[in-house]
């Protein structure tokens, strides 16, 4: 009795003691003449969309536009390879939409697979240029939904069964997901995204190779019900773009753990100094519908 | 054998009387000469005196006359020197002398005792923790085993178990070495500058030797502790002729588990899983008397799951080695050691999603042949020998993990190397002052592309006074494999790449100035280094790079460079009441790679400016009172600068690697060991302790990061993460023989 209680005490001072993660104090630089372009071009969406704003300080409340830097004269243009070239005009509600910046659009436009596009934004006097060539979409077989348990409910994710229209090109994937009434495609995107390849079709650990297609990740999307609307997009993008995003998922899911790796700056595809963001010109294909009973 | 009319070698190995294993480090003197039993307790001197004295640390020192030697041979038993609480004073004045004033630097020997002194988290004695008291030796994390020394890797250290290679020295994630204390009976640790006979590694070397076993009586030890517990027994197979021992330990989170059902505990959860076990084997037999034959074998295992940790994914690992050795005495200055290891590393992981659950496999193995050869021609010893390794590594391999699994098997391309290498070293007298040590080490590895490269070995020591001695050493060293890592803790994922087209050897060129001074009468040690170590073709991933199942993962790694250097000092003081060891080293280590960083150098993870390290014991009768104190500037990691927003998510902009100083590190720990009443004819003693980790709580940085909130990222803030404040154990350990 007294060992069993001297070890009880012990347990119980070493567990009720112990902690594990705290807030520290760390000292930020000033986001300064950071711009951030938001550029996403497709070949299946009637209107192609662009964002400028600029780099945020990491204290700032981002709920209150009084808090970001205006951005001043910006234009948005675009060319491809065969001598089109367009302009972006401004929304009027940008600032609402996106609360710290501006938005542009370009419609009327098709864009093709194939095509290489040629972005550039000037800020004042500031001019930042992406090219990028629009990979092949893959070709779609069809699409079926899998019963899972989550978190003590059966829930449907979606498996899509395709193949690479490009076996000589390492082409990559974005697929999102999402239900029908937050189908808001930009923003939030990668918020149900899962980055792939064609190389092994990655989830959520790089390499794995998957035969038949992929699930959605319930761990930030929990799956849909019988009956429910659905709708997925799947990006086909080039290496750049499918690099940003995995560390734009490294950086979200970084919680200090051994296993995270170190995360890192996003390396943009836009040249220019103190600019970040992507140009992102990619095929798309949509699938929307009702899950099936 | 007369070598001449005044001199006759003599030879012959030094065992101790209590259990009849082999002493290595015994201090052999003849008049002015004087020569240390080699790692088998061998010796061969020439005798130009009458008296020949036998001196080893915890033993008595014993004195034989040349001529009762039996045509040279000489089998020496020391007679230990403690009882169950006395200190096992030095009282062999000969043994600080040959310390201090030998060649080699840069060197420690830690005993069993020093292992089992040592206060360690949940109480249970640690070889490789120990050797972080010293001077120019840091961990990487709190609690962790692994050794970053003189601003390398942990990747760089070579971690031998009778010369088989362990590749993860590790339990629980670090929490714990993967050796029974009770079966280790000898740690010889080099930092710099040591004998070519070492090779593969570019930093230090940790050569831990398990217990023969007690070849004289039954002997069983072991300890019963609140997560681990363990077991040895020793004993004679045939009397004075064969022995063997058995180890056995086996650690399991089941209690903290059941108590974490009902509070609030952060680190680890009821559902967690911290499962190990280690077990090891050693007989030798006499099978003549110029023959000896050693056989041993280790496994290791691990199962590991941890939320917070590893993500609740179900990770193993486990090391295995075997080691076969036959000593032969050609003649009496010709001690020849034949060795075959074998060393396997197996890590898997184990992750559940939806219906892509898969499990992932990767590891490495060796085999070794090699033959050493001691030499004790005149003034001077020659150590020469051939070494030839092959090496298989498993970069990855992907298989599902039940029926609902998607998953396609996907298994990496297998690789393999070849390493072998010959090497010479000679250890001699210049006058009475100068005592040298030069040889090289002439390598080379084939995997596809084959490298060669040239070792060359040299250090000096002049004696100033009868134990002090400046010394000054100077060695190359080369790599052929390298570990890719994400984590500076260790982690059972880590990638293991042999060298390549693309990949070339590390090299490392160390230089180390020291004085190394005793002062006798009172029993103290004073020790100080100054050291430089340029690195080149080190290894780095690059930003953002893939390193999970990449068939090319060469394209991944980018080539680098390394340096840095220090001071050591460090001053032991020991008498039969209490010894103290106090070591302070100031340090740097830069790496620099044209792709990482911008090109820019960089700190290394490792890099801890200051770092200080007091450890005593205080003995009262049958009582030992322990304190140790530890202090060292925080460890660096990568940071962000400030942020932007992109696509409605806050991003981070990191400036360059390794950039952030985390909080300076200190911890106290104390313990307190009853030894029950036992006379000298009881065969059952056995002792109490109670230790606290870290006394005052300190919240020491295990990592730090910042993170948003969930949803967009907004809001982002600094985190540390913390492992251990206040962790007490109770430990009661016996001895039956």
């Amino acid at each position: 009795m007294k060992i069993t209680s001297i070890v009880g005490i012990i347990l119980f001072t070493i567990l009720s003691m112990s902690s594990c993660v705290e807030e520290i104090d760390i000292e930020y630089g000033n986001a300064g003449d950071y711009i951030v372009i938001d550029a996403v071009v497709t070949d299946n969406r009637d209107v192609q969309t662009v964002f400028v704003r600029r780099g945020r300080d990491m204290d700032i409340d981002v709920y209150h536009a009084e808090n970001w830097d205006a951005i001043g004269n910006v234009t948005v243009k675009i060319e491809d390879d065969l001598g089109w070239c367009g302009e972006f005009h401004e929304v009027d509600d940008a600032l609402i939409r996106v609360g710290m910046g501006r938005e542009f659009e370009l419609e009327g436009h098709q864009f093709e697979p194939g095509r290489t596009y040629t972005l550039t934004v000037t800020v004042n006097d500031r001019i930042f240029v992406s090219t990028e060539t629009m990979p092949q979409p893959p070709i779609i077989d069809h699409i079926e939904f899998y019963p899972h348990q989550a978190k003590e409910a059966e829930v449907w994710s979606p498996i899509l069964y395709f193949r690479d229209s490009q076996p000589e090109v390492d082409n990559y994937y974005l697929f999102t997901n999402g239900l029908y009434w937050i189908r808001r495609s930009n923003v939030n995107r990668f918020l149900y995204v899962n980055a792939l390849t064609d190389e092994g079709l990655l989830g959520d650990m790089d390499g794995v190779k998957i035969s038949l297609g992929i699930g959605a990740d319930y761990l930030v999307y929990s799956g849909t019900w019988f009956g429910e609307d659905y709708y997925y997009e799947l990006y086909t993008v080039n290496k750049c773009v499918y690099d940003y995003f995995k560390v734009i998922k490294d950086q979200m899911t970084s919680d200090g753990g051994v296993y995270k790796p170190a995360p890192t700056t996003p390396v943009t595809n836009i040249s220019g100094e103190y600019v970040q963001g992507l140009f992102i010109v990619a095929s798309l294909n949509v699938f929307h519908g009702t899950v099936p009973f | 054998m007369c070598a001449s009319a005044e001199a006759q070698t003599i030879y012959g190995y030094v065992s101790g009387a209590d259990n009849g294993e082999n002493i290595p480090n015994a201090v052999v003197a003849s008049g002015n000469k004087y020569e240390m039993t080699n790692a088998y307790g061998y010796y061969s001197i020439e005798a130009k005196g009458d008296s020949i004295s036998f001196s080893a640390h915890g033993y008595e020192t014993f004195k034989r006359h040349a001529r009762e030697a039996n045509e040279g041979r000489l089998d020496i038993s020391l007679k230990p020197l403690h009882t169950d609480i006395e200190e096992v004073t030095v009282s062999a004045k000969s043994m600080y002398r040959t310390e201090v004033t030998m060649a080699r630097m840069s060197r420690h020997n830690v005993s069993a005792k020093d292992i089992k002194n040592n206060i360690t988290i949940f109480g249970e004695a640690d070889a490789i923790k120990t050797l972080q008291n010293l001077p120019g030796v840091t961990s990487a994390a709190d609690g962790s085993v692994n050794l970053s020394v003189r601003g390398s890797s942990h990747d760089q250290n070579m971690i031998l178990l009778d010369e088989a290679t362990v590749y993860n020295p590790s339990h629980a994630m670090g929490l714990f070495t993967a050796f029974n204390p009770d079966a280790i009976a000898n740690v010889e640790f080099y930092k710099s500058g040591y004998s070519p006979k070492y090779g593969g590694k570019l930093s230090a070397v940790v050569d831990m030797r398990m217990k023969e076993g007690n070849n004289q009586n039954f002997e069983m030890n072991g300890s019963i502790g609140n997560m681990v517990s363990r077991l040895s027994v020793e004993t004679p197979i045939v009397k004075e002729t064969g022995s063997m021992m058995i180890a056995g330990r086996y650690g399991d989170s089941y209690l903290i588990n059941e108590i974490a059902k009902n509070v609030d505990y952060k680190t680890l959860r009821d559902s967690d899983i911290v499962k190990f076990y280690d077990f090891c084997v050693k007989t030798n037999w006499r099978l003549s008397e110029k023959d000896r034959l050693f056989a041993s074998a280790y496994n290791s295992y691990d199962r590991f799951k941890c939320s917070i940790l590893s993500q609740d994914n179900n990770q193993e690992w486990g090391n295995k080695t075997a080691t076969l050795r036959w000593n032969h005495i050609y003649t009496e200055s010709l001690f020849v050691n034949y060795t075959a290891t074998a060393s396997k590393y197996e890590y898997m992981q184990q992750q559940e999603m939806d219906v892509r659950d898969f499990e992932w496999k990767a590891g490495l193995s060796e085999i070794t042949v090699k033959a050493d050869a001691d030499n004790y021609v005149g003034n001077s010893r020659l150590f020469y020998g051939l070494h030839v390794e092959g090496h298989r590594y498993n970069p990855g391999q992907i298989d599902p993990l039940n029926d609902k699994s998607v998953m396609e098997p996907h298994h990496l391309k297998k690789k393999s190397m070849v390493t072998g290498a010959v090497y010479m070293n000679d250890e001699f007298r210049i006058g009475e002052r100068v005592n040298a040590s030069a040889g090289f080490r002439m390598s080379m590895a084939k995997n596809g592309s084959t490298y060669y490269q040239f070792e060359p070995r040299l250090s000096v020591s002049y004696k100033l006074l009868s134990d002090a001695a400046l010394k000054a050493s100077y060695a190359r060293t080369v790599q052929y494999d390298h570990m890719l890592t994400n984590s500076a803790v260790g982690m059972p994922t880590d990638i293991w790449m042999p060298i390549s087209g693309l990949v070339k050897p590390q090299t490392s060129d160390a230089v180390s100035l020291g004085y190394h001074g005793a002062l006798r009468k009172i029993n103290m040690e004073i020790y100080g280094e100054v050291y430089y170590k340029a690195m080149h073709h080190t290894v780095d991933y690059r930003d953002n790079a893939d390193l999970n199942m990449n068939e090319d993962v060469d394209l991944e790694v980018k080539e680098g460079k390394g340096r840095a250097c220090g001071l050591e000092t460090m001053i032991k003081y020991e008498n039969r009441f209490m010894n103290v060891q106090a070591s302070y080293t100031l340090s740097m280590s830069e790496r620099q790679s044209d792709e990482i960083n911008k090109g820019n150098w960089y700190y290394a993870a490792y890099d801890q400016r200051h770092n200080l390290s007091v450890n005593g014991t205080l003995k009262y009768k049958q009582d030992e009172f322990s304190l140790g104190f530890k202090y060292h500037t925080g460890g660096r990691a990568t940071l962000p600068y400030t942020t932007f927003n992109y696509d409605g998510v806050c991003l981070a902009i990191y400036t360059e690697r390794n950039g952030y100083i985390m909080p300076d590190f200190h911890r106290l720990d104390a313990s307190v060991c009853h030894h029950f009443k036992s006379s000298e004819k009881k065969r059952w003693r056995s002792s109490l302790t109670f230790s606290v980790y870290n006394c005052y709580g300190r919240k020491n940085a295990f990592s730090v990061f910042v993170k948003g909130y969930s949803y967009d990222m907004s809001d982002v803030r600094g985190y540390m993460m913390y492992m251990y404040r206040w962790v007490p154990s109770l430990t009661y350990t016996f001895r039956f023989r």
